[in-house]
Order: structure tokens, then sequence, then C-alpha cells
């Protein structure tokens, strides 16, 4: 692959990306930053980049993971240790909570409205912390039974049996009242 | 080009392997319907793909035919429960392992602690994309996925949209960059620690509904077997069924604290920090949760021989398995061979002394069978079982530990239980104690076997390793066939906490049934433990020449929380942490088979077991006096201690 724009992959800082190595990189967009490597791989070519020029602390970290392809320019603007003392030691990946991570992840982002007010996502947030809520589209769909359409007040409260109908308007009705928002935006 | 399209099922399972399978672009692949990959690609730069994904599909991903290696994922697989992996053997299930070595290697691992993880991907014509990172593949050109990705910046335009604007599209599910597309990824805050703790789940589970129930359950038990709604017969008083639909009703209502304050001038006092333990979320809370996440887990993951304990994680450790429930729950265990792992003749003793003396010298007196099962209820079961034993000896030895053990969560083994146990008891569990009890398993089976039901001094319950005073106690106890009269005594334990502390004393004295199981030999081996455990408040113990000595008349007893009414329980004095003295088994009752033990009293004609589930009765350390004597037993009344919520189950590692 060989991307149209692709300049010289190996410009700037020589061949060997070292791990360790602090660069100051430019990449073909046009976005510069420093780091030091972390990583490298000449197959898929990609550099990991440690943001930042000093080791400082190495629990958390801004990572670049950059196309080696991409990068115009790099120089070389000094070496330090290895980065992550991680060559030596074995790397262990928690790979349960990684995934946990993610599907909590997936689910925040699930939980933001598209395109839908800030008090009806506040609105969404507080019925949340008690009920299963998904968005769908702009409306609210509790457990796959009620609906709550726009404007979210109790009027526009569809669906599901009887109690539970009733039961999501005085939630509903509760919520509006804590978040202090009138009933009829 | 062609397309790559995702195994995601595979990448779901070992996110380290990642493996990339060829798909015709502009494709509509359908494989048996399951799986299904739609491209679009001429519509955006990149590309969009929706899957559609069965959970638990073999995933004949491959509908395009490329070259997607079964093998391989079934390799996978198994790494799916491992905690650990280490990112060289991921990756190369039925690859040439990690090709390029150490730089792979990094690689490889640094990318894999990026998934679940919030990134930004810049594209060759500029544009951006925040998504969650969820894989790459690392063997050929690092092409990513991103879940839920949007648009953030986008390059083909010329003016800068603000964000708000980029929002009214929703995010794509799964969106699948090429690797020429791909300039670079950003990842920020990435928290890497190279000694396995990295990338825990921030437990910021605020978002989700959690309810105690499944908080507390584990998520390898299937969910038991299918519930059907009762209906009613038709004799069902009316009026019922909206009883408990409202909860909102009550906010408004009826407030029951305020009606009481105004009706009788009663002000509420409730804080809910007295009953829990306030979390301190401090600067550290995250290493601290993650820390906690990873011993949880390996707990949990833990092998165990216990049929509860394994069920619970998911085990399974019944090879036949047409067992019903009756035998998995309910069933009461023979009294047969198991491995103990040393209980001692005295130990034995003890406990029968301590039955006789409670339960008048009754025949059948059965001891509680400690909590067989598993590891984590197990103190508890035994500190209960001991508390009537009144045993002279034992009484004093109760004396000994003013250590109380603290339920606490989290990190508790047997440690922290406090239990009513003999200073022999105490020592010896104390020799056999270590923070992980390996014998923990056999202990479960010693347990079941101190039936009492045999006078002599069998070593019975070996109780093994870890566990607490306590059920060295109660096992000693059951063991005993002791002379001691049954009379109803007060139970009066005082916890013996897990004594890890306790000293390696030797075993206390062996001696005979003989319920005067002197006094010496308790004294001796008090002595012997540490003294940090004595209870300077306890009452002394005076023996009771009286006492009848016991002898039970069948032969396999099975054995019963002695806790129940047998003594009485004189108002607790209130800083009692006790260790719930007794009928651990009852706390824990329904769950172990070795618990049905039924207290056949002499004096009473039931087993009363009125211990609510999980009610962990108290007993006040001062009390170690159980009363002697003669006296007519007052009315069980059974007083339930203040009950220290603790959690059965914090036995830890087994």
């Amino acid at each position: 692959m060989n991307p149209a724009n692709a300049t010289a992959t190996e410009a700037g800082g020589g061949d060997e990306y070292e791990v360790g190595k602090t660069y100051e990189v430019k990449l073909t967009t046009g976005i510069e930053f420093k780091g030091i490597v972390l990583a490298y791989d000449s197959d898929p070519h990609v550099i990991i980049f440690h943001e930042g020029t000093s080791r400082g602390n190495c629990k958390s970290m801004t990572t670049r993971t950059v196309n080696a392809s991409f990068i115009s320019k790099a120089n070389l603007i000094g070496k330090c240790k290895d980065p992550l003392d991680a060559n030596k030691k074995k790397c262990f990946v928690d790979l349960n909570g990684l995934l946990e991570k993610e599907a909590i992840a997936i689910r925040k982002i699930e939980s933001i409205g598209v395109g839908v007010t800030a008090e009806a996502q506040k609105i969404f947030d507080a019925l949340s912390k008690t009920l299963h809520v998904k968005w769908e589209n702009k409306d609210m769909v509790i457990m796959e039974d009620v609906r709550i359409c726009s404007p979210y007040h109790s009027d526009f409260v569809t669906g599901g049996t009887r109690a539970a109908n009733d039961r999501i308007k005085k939630v509903l009705n509760n919520v509006r009242e804590k978040l202090q928002l009138s009933s009829d935006t | 080009m062609s397309l790559l399209a995702l195994d995601l099922y595979s990448i779901l399972r070992d996110p380290l392997f990642f493996r990339v399978i060829g798909v015709d672009f502009g494709g509509f692949g359908d494989s048996d319907g399951r799986f299904r990959v739609l491209i679009h690609w001429n519509t955006l730069n990149s590309f969009e793909a929706a899957m559609n994904m069965q959970p638990g599909l073999p995933s004949k991903a491959s509908t395009n035919g490329s070259p997607y290696i079964r093998g391989e994922r079934e390799g996978v697989l198994n790494k799916a429960k491992s905690i650990k992996s280490h990112p060289a053997n991921a990756a190369s299930n039925g690859e040439a392992g990690s090709l390029k070595g150490d730089s792979r290697d990094g690689l490889v691992y640094l990318t894999t602690c990026k998934i679940g993880h919030l990134v930004e991907v810049h594209l060759k014509n500029g544009s951006v994309y925040s998504g969650i990172f969820h894989a790459a593949d690392v063997e050929k050109d690092f092409g990513i996925i991103l879940k839920m990705a949007s648009l953030i910046k986008d390059g083909g335009l010329r003016g800068h949209k603000t964000r708000s604007e980029f929002v009214r599209k929703p995010p794509s599910k799964t969106f699948i960059i090429p690797a020429d597309e791909l300039v670079q990824v950003i990842a920020k805050d990435l928290s890497i620690s190279s000694d396995g703790m990295s990338n825990a789940v921030q437990s910021e589970k605020s978002g989700e509904l959690l309810t105690d129930s499944s908080i507390s359950k584990s998520f390898h038990t299937d969910q038991g077997r299918e519930l059907k709604p009762w209906i009613p017969d038709g004799d069902v008083p009316q009026g019922l069924d909206n009883v408990f639909d409202d909860p909102w009703k009550r906010g408004r209502g009826w407030d029951q604290f305020k009606v009481n304050e105004s009706l009788f001038g009663v002000k509420s006092t409730f804080d809910e920090e007295i009953y829990t333990t306030k979390l301190d979320r401090g600067i550290r809370t995250r290493e601290m949760e993650e820390r906690a996440q990873r011993i949880a887990r390996e707990i949990e993951g833990e092998n165990t021989r216990d049929l509860h304990v394994a069920e619970e994680r998911g085990f399974q450790l019944n090879e036949k398995f047409d067992i019903d429930e009756e035998s998995k729950y309910s069933a009461v265990l023979p009294v047969d061979a198991f491995d103990d792992s040393g209980f001692d003749e005295e130990d034995d003793e003890l406990l029968d002394t301590c039955n006789d003396e409670t339960f008048g010298g009754s025949s059948t007196s059965t001891v509680q069978k400690p909590a067989s099962s598993s590891g984590k209820g197990y103190e508890e079961l035994r500190a209960a079982s001991q508390p009537s034993r009144n045993n002279t000896s034992v009484d004093q030895s109760c004396s000994i530990s003013d250590d109380h053990a603290q339920h606490l969560p989290s990190e508790q083994r047997s440690k922290d239980f406090n239990a009513p146990g003999s200073s022999i008891s105490e020592s010896q569990l104390g020799e056999r104690r270590n923070k992980n009890n390996p014998e923990f398993s056999h202990s479960n089976r010693s347990a079941e076997e101190s039936v009492s039901g045999h006078g002599d001094t069998k070593e019975g319950a070996k109780l093994g390793g870890g566990g607490t005073s306590a059920w060295k106690t109660v096992a000693e106890k059951e063991r005993q066939v002791s002379e001691v009269s049954g009379k109803p005594k007060s139970e009066s334990f005082t916890g013996q906490s897990a004594s890890r502390r306790s000293s390696e004393s030797r075993p206390g004295p062996s001696t005979s049934s003989r319920p005067g199981l002197s006094p010496s030999s308790s004294i001796g081996s008090l002595s012997s433990s540490e003294k940090s455990t004595l209870n300077p408040n306890a009452k002394e113990f005076k023996l009771n020449p009286n006492a009848k000595s016991f002898k039970p008349t069948a032969a396999a007893r099975p054995q019963s929380p002695m806790a129940d009414a047998s003594f009485y329980y004189p108002a607790a004095p209130a800083p009692v942490q006790q260790m719930p003295g007794m009928p651990l088994g009852y706390g824990i009752q329904p769950q172990y088979p070795g618990q049905q033990q039924m207290i056949y009293y002499p004096g009473h004609q039931h087993p009363q077991a009125f211990y609510p589930p999980n009610a962990q009765p108290q007993f006040p350390q001062q009390q170690q006096q159980m009363m002697m004597g003669r006296q007519p037993r007052p009315q069980m009344v059974y007083m339930p201690p203040p009950y220290q919520p603790d959690n059965p189950y914090n036995q830890g590692r087994e």
C-alpha cells in the first residue's frame, strides 16, 4: 500500500526507530508533535510514541500510534532509556478487564442522545439511574416498553402496561421536579 | 484493493488476536444470516461496516471465502477467560508467534492496552474520528476498528464545523479504518503499568443500573430454573394487586420519619455510614479499585473443591450431572471419609464437652456441620456451631480471644472471623493456618465429618488450614463426646478472631472425653496463644463438677448448629464485635449440603431453626460463662444479637 502522498518513509530520523529515542515528528498531514518511541515494528510500519519528551509518569500517558508512512520528518532530539521497562519483564494484559472496559465505554456513548437537547439528556441520565433506558432516535425507550417522546413530559409517555406507564409518568415527574425543569419545556 | 472485514467474534474473544479476513468489498456477505457485512465503499472515505452478530456464533465469517483459519479461533477461545495473557502468546495462535520478537511485542502490548479506550484517529484526508478502540490488525498493516466512532473533524471540508454539528449524526457502531488511511491514533491518558495491573476497568459503573442481586451475583452461574409467575387460585383477597406497583407514592404521600416526628417527637438519627463503610474516594481510588478488582478476579478464579463455591464461580465440580437440587443443596452428607488435616482428638473432646454442657448431655446432640461447602462461609459456620458447646475448658479458651474478627469485606479471608473457639482449637488452628487455606477443601470435608456421632475422640473434622479458630473449635466440639452435662448454659463464647495471629501453639493436650477437659489444658493452650486474644472482660470460668457427661446415642448424627436456642442470651453488651457465634450453619444454611444439621436437644423438642439465614448471633464476649449447674433452661429466648453486617462469603480464598 502506497499512499499517494506518502513521502519517503524513512525520512528523517534515519532507518531505525529505536525504543527510547525521542523524536520531533512532523506528519504529512501537518501535525507535529514530540514523542518518545515506545514501540516500533517495521512490518506494519507503525510507531507508537509516548507524547512528550520526558519519561514522566508511566501510569498514564498519551500515546500516538503513527503510521510511519505518513511521517514526513522526524528529527532525533534525544534518547532516553526504555520508557516502559517493559521489554525485560513480562507484560500482562487483563483481557477480561479490557473487554469490560470496552463494554462500559460503549454503553456510555450509547447513552448520549443524538440531536437532543441538553435538558433531554439530563432527563435521560436521571432516568437511567434506576431504569433501563435507551435512546431511539429522539425518543427514550424504557425497558423496551414505554416510550417517551419529545418534549419528554408525562403527557408523552406511551406504551407499556397501565401500571408501568403510570409508574414511568410518576418517575418522570419526579425527575423533572428534581431537575427543576418546568413541565412544559 | 479488497476490504478487510473483521472477524469480530474472534476479536471480541481475544482482542490480542487480531485476525483480519478478506472480504469482497461492496459485497453483502451473508453467512446463514448470522453474520452480515455491509460495506459501503463509495460513500465514505473510510468504511463503515454494520455487523450483525449473534452471540456464540461460530462465525462463518469468512463468507467470502477468505482464508480464515478456524483452528485459530478455537485456540483463541480458550483465552477468553484467562486473565493474563502474554501479548506475544496471544498473537500466535497458529501463527509463528511473535515474528519480530521484541519490537512486535511492544507494539502488540501497547495496542492491546488501548482496547476499550476512547481514541482519536486521524486519517489521511484530515478527518478525525473519535471512537472506542476495538481491534487492530497487528499482523499485517495495522488497519483498525473503532466502535461508536463519530467524526470530529472532517477533512474534506474547508471550514471548521463545530463539534456540535457533528453530533447530529449518530455514531457508527463499528468503523473500520484500513491501514493506508490511517495516519495516527491518539490515546489520551492511557494507563499502562507493566506489572499486570494495567487497564483494569474503571469501576465507574455509575452509569449502569446495578441492583444488589446483580452486583453480588456471579456471572458464571446459570440463572436457575425458569420462573413462572404465580397465579392465584381465586381465594386471594382482592385489592392486593397493585400494592407494590407504585414506588413513588412513598416519596410523595407518606414520609414515615416526618410522621413519626410529628406524632411522637421521635427524631430520626439515621446515618447511612453507621451501617456501611464509607468509601474513601481519594486520589488513589482508581488504583485501589483496580487492585481490588484484580484480587477479586483472582479469588474468583481459583479452584475450589467446595461444591457451592465452585458453583458460584462457574466450575463444574461434579462429573455426574444427575445430581438434583436436593442433593446439591439440602441433603445431609453421610459421615464418611474425608481427608482431614489433622484434627486433633482433643478438639473433639472439647467440642463434645461443650455440647454436653449446652445440651444437657443429650444423646443426639448434633453439631452443626461447618460449612463444608464453602470456604467462604466456613468460618462463620464454624463459629456458629460453637456457641452452645459449653465446655469448661472451652470456656476458658473462649475467653481468650477478644480479638473479634471484624468481618470486613474484601480481602478478608478466614481472618476476620470471630468465632468462639477454644483456645485449644485456636492454637491448633493457628498451626495450620495460613492465609491461603490450601487445605480448606479438606476442611470442608472434615467439617462434614466432624459429626459428633462418634463418641470417641476421632480426629473428625480436621479442619484444615486456614480455618479460623472458630472452626477449629467447632470441629473440636463436634468431636467431643464429652460428658459434660448439658445444662442450660448461656453461651458465652467470646469470639476468637481468626487467629492468624494464633501462634503456633502446640496442639492442645489430648484429653479424654472428660469435660473437665481440664481447664488446665485449655489454660495451657491459652497461654500459648497470644495474649492479645484474651478478653479481659471475660468472666471467669467455673467448672461445674456436676456436669453430666454426654453420650451420643446415634452413630452418625448430623450436625446441627448449636446455636440454637440452647442458651439464652443475656442482653448483649453493646460493644460486642463478635464473631458470629453460632449458627453459622444457619446462616448459610440452604446452601451447604453439609449443614443441614438438626440439633436435637434433650430438652427441646425440635430443632429450632429460628435463625434467619445469615443472621449471626453474636455472643457477648464477656459472657463466656456458660451457665453451669442445672438450671432450668429459660425459654429459648433468642435475641438476635446486633448483627454485624458481614458477608459470609468473604472467606476469600479457599
